[in-house]
């Protein structure tokens, strides 16, 4: 807000505002009046008895022209008396004022005229146009509103006439002369008048204006302060200038007017108090005057909500963007890598964790040129090679490059190499690139993690050659142990059996050679000895042959089930007669996949069991069948008419050694079933049973079929 | 009377032999040697066996495999490389049913390979049918 004043802002200023200076009587206020109505002049005088200015009324026409001539400030009159030639006569007569005069008009007609017929003679009255309609009923405030802004109006004529006519007194005066050099030389009937242009000056301030002498009392103010303020002009003429200040600034606004009359001038701001309680932000300033005998300050309001909100607008701005900078360094602090950002002269902001990244003991050590800082710092390529200024993410992405690599950054402080990710881009405004911006990812601890799985996975694959190696060492061994295991049970066949064959061979003798010489008893514990021998060799065969097993080569072939179990029935002959059994097997059974020894074993192990455990007296009666089980599969029962097996025996009777458990029912058996089940299972089979004590049993072996492709 | 070179280091299993010689009612002269040295000694006529009238060349070996110091397929290889004994019925009478040294026995030129049973009739069957076979019935079976 400018307090400069130049000539054109007075120029225009003339235009507005009136000045309200202690009334002032001038011969120009006349307000010429003519009415045919009684109440039209009544209500108007009564209107205008507080009002300045004197009413001249006029009979009729001719003497209302007359008195423009001489010299008015209004004319008022009915819209009823502009008829016919009355009206010609006003026109012309308004046509002959002088330049700078145009006379305010007043017309009073009835409201809401159908007709439209005083606007038409209105009309008639141009080019003057400084006409206003007042309506009746004629009450008190229109009339007065009416009158005044007339008289304004013809006031500010007043002040332009006087104006030109100083200058063509005064053609050198300052400021206005050049504004209007040609209305300089026109001719006015009016006299001059210096006090009218100092109000139109005082009245076209941009401001309150406000004199005012030591006391306090207000001698001049334009009309400004009243507007603002909204005090009128009778109220102003009492208050104190203080009373215009907010209470607060009170105190503060005394001292700077003893300032004033102390010193000579001051200045301040401070609310200005309206009658309504409104506060509006103003500089007030004052100056020290003599006028006449009298020390007075006189001085200007200016109006600085404007100015103030602006500045709180600013502030406001100043806070956000404060804010919006504290975000965004809490942001960058926040993140978990290394965050810097800077421009080609050096880095500005950057967060906690790329100082320890880099180093650094803080941003004013990074806040080098760039081709300076990366000179300082000694980063390279992963092969080793050092990155040149130019070739840093930070440059690259100055130069509008989005740059991302993998490098590895020696820290300034304690010289350790640091692998990162650097990742920089640049930062663009309106189009433009001001800055980059750095993101710098610790990979240390992902290198160390790779290093790490890379010795695992190097280690892994030492073990696992030397887990090859020691599988490799631990077969040969076990080779070794089979082998020298079946030395042992070589050893074990041999060795063990001859004492056996001694007892038992002994035994006989004594039993058949030596029996007259023993008695009952005698003869029992022989036999006894015989008996447990026999027995003990039977188990160290089954033993040995249960063992073999285990580990003995295999050479399957496509072998005929009739003529296998045949073979096998053959070799338990002498049982079978022993035991009065009868052993049918079905014809016509399929061929197996198998190998010959190993299937002669366990059929002759099945039909062993099968015939052994009847209840005594029993006649063992074996059926061996065959079916297609499972595909590829041949399923050999072989039933028997036997003691039956308890469910929860079904297993067992298939683990070795179980015979040796003190179970009745085991007493006797061989080991027999253990060598059906393994056996069938090294072909690549399984055996089982089904059972019900006292009902006998069924059991099953499944065999490879001989299929085409196998045989 | 045939003679019959039994090598077996079991003095329990010779006596075991002979009685079921005798219960199989056979009359032979059974011959012992305890270790395969000595069987090779009786086979050459060396040394205490030199003298053929107390140690006739036999008619049949019986032959144990598992002794101390020579394995008795070392001497049955031994036998079959003399010229001599070429013809020799060689029976190899163990108590091993070892498949592979079955095998080897027969690959080696064994004429029989016989398990030695526990039982004492079972031993009288067999001992009966092999002198039945080879030295009875049908000396040039093996040929």
């Amino acid at each position: 807000m400018s307090l400069s004043w130049s000539p054109s802002v007075l120029v225009r200023s003339f235009s507005r505002g009136r000045n309200r200076i202690l009334p002032l009587p001038s011969t120009n206020e006349r307000i010429l009046l003519l009415t045919q109505r009684e109440e039209d002049a009544s209500a108007i005088h009564s209107a205008l008895a507080e009002e300045p200015g004197n009413i001249c009324s006029c009979p009729e026409m001719r003497k209302l022209c007359a008195e423009i001539r001489a010299g008015a400030c209004v004319a008022l009159l009915d819209a009823e008396s502009l008829a016919g030639a009355r009206l010609k006569l006003l026109a012309e007569t308004l046509l002959e004022q002088p330049s700078w005069s145009d006379l305010p008009l007043i017309i009073i007609a009835d409201a809401g005229d159908p007709s439209g017929e005083a606007w038409e003679r209105i009309g008639r009255l141009v080019p003057t146009g400084n006409v206003s309609l007042l309506e009746r009923p004629l009450d008190h405030r229109s009339v007065t509103g009416a009158v005044r802004v007339a008289l304004r109006s013809r006031r500010r004529q007043y002040a332009l006439r006087d104006q030109l006519l100083k200058h063509e007194r005064q053609p050198a005066a300052p400021r206005v002369s050049k504004a209007k050099p040609q209305r300089a030389r026109e001719n006015t009937p009016e006299s001059t008048n210096e006090t009218d242009f100092l109000n139109a000056v005082i009245n076209s301030l941009p401001g309150t204006f406000y004199v005012f002498d030591a006391r306090g009392q207000l001698l001049r103010w334009n009309e400004k302060l009243e507007i603002i303020s909204g005090y009128t002009a009778a109220e102003v003429a009492r208050m104190h200038p203080l009373d215009f200040i907010a209470h607060e600034d009170r105190a503060h606004i005394a001292e700077r007017i003893r300032e004033v009359f102390e010193r000579g001038d001051s200045s301040a701001e401070a609310d200005l108090l309206c009658k309504d309680g409104r506060r509006i932000p103003h500089f007030f300033n004052g100056k020290r005057f003599t006028l006449g005998s009298q020390t007075c300050l006189i001085g200007m309001g200016i109006d600085i909500a404007q100015q103030k909100q602006t500045e709180r607008q600013l502030k406001e701005l100043h806070a956000i963007a404060e804010r919006r900078v504290a975000e965004l360094d809490a942001v960058i602090e926040s993140m978990p890598d290394a965050v810097y950002i800077g421009t080609a002269s050096g880095i500005t902001k950057c967060n906690t964790n790329a100082l320890k990244m880099l180093g650094a003991k803080s941003v004013a050590d990074l806040n080098r040129r760039i081709d300076e800082l990366g000179g300082k710092f000694d980063v390279r390529w992963p092969d080793g090679r050092r990155l040149r200024p130019e070739e840093l993410q930070f440059s690259r992405a100055l130069q509008g490059e989005l740059a991302i690599d993998d490098v590895v950054a020696r820290k300034l402080d304690t010289g350790e190499d640091v692998y990162i990710r650097a990742a920089s881009a640049p930062i663009m405004l309106h189009g433009r690139i001001v800055g980059a911006v750095s993101i710098n990812s610790d990979l240390n601890q992902r290198k160390r993690a790779e290093e790490a799985l890379a010795s695992a996975k190097d280690q892994l694959s030492r073990h696992a050659a030397e887990l090859e190696k020691r599988v490799q060492e631990r077969t040969a061994k076990l080779q070794q142990s089979v082998q020298s295991l079946e030395g042992v049970l070589y050893h074990v066949a041999h060795d063990l059996r001859a004492p056996l064959r001694a007892m038992q061979g002994f035994t006989t003798i004594l039993l058949e050679d030596y029996a007259p010489k023993l008695d009952k008893q005698g003869e029992d514990y022989a036999q006894r000895v015989s008996s447990a021998a026999s027995r003990m060799d039977k188990l160290i065969q089954d033993l040995l042959a249960y063992g073999r097993l285990g580990h003995m080569a295999l050479s399957m072939g496509t072998l005929d089930l009739n003529e296998e179990i045949n073979a096998a029935r053959n070799r338990l002959g002498p049982e079978i007669r022993a035991r009065n059994a009868n052993v049918q097997v079905e014809r016509g059974l399929p061929k197996v996949w198998a190998d010959s020894v190993l299937l002669g074993e366990i059929l002759v192990n099945l039909m062993r069991n099968a015939i052994t455990f009847v209840a005594p007296g029993v006649t063992p009666q074996v059926r061996i069948q065959a079916e297609s089980a499972r595909p590829e599969f041949i399923r050999v029962w072989v039933e028997d008419n036997g003691i039956g097996i308890n469910p929860e025996h079904h297993e067992r009777v298939f683990r070795v050694f179980e015979r040796l458990r003190a179970d009745p029912v085991y007493i006797g058996t061989g080991i027999g079933l253990a060598i059906v089940r393994k056996g069938t299972e090294r072909m690549g089979g399984r055996a089982g049973v089904e059972s019900v004590p006292g009902a006998g049993s069924r059991f099953w072996v499944e065999l490879p079929a001989a299929s085409k492709a196998n045989e | 009377m045939p003679t019959i070179l039994y090598v077996d280091d079991d003095d329990n299993d010779v006596l075991l032999l002979k009685h079921a010689l005798r219960c199989a009612k056979l009359s032979y002269d059974v011959q012992v040697v305890n270790d395969p040295e000595n069987a090779s000694a009786y086979l050459n006529g060396h040394g205490a066996f030199a003298d053929r009238e107390l140690h006739p060349l036999p008619d049949l070996v019986l032959l144990d495999l598992k002794m101390p110091r020579m394995h008795g397929l070392e001497i049955l290889a031994w036998i079959r490389r003399q010229p001599h004994l070429e013809d020799l019925t060689v029976v190899v009478l163990t108590a091993s049913n070892h498949i592979p040294e079955i095998n080897r026995a027969y690959e080696l030129g064994a004429n029989s390979y016989l398990i030695k049973p526990v039982e004492l009739g079972e031993l009288v069957d067999i001992i009966r049918g092999m002198i039945t076979y080879w030295l009875r019935a049908d000396v040039v079976a093996r040929k």
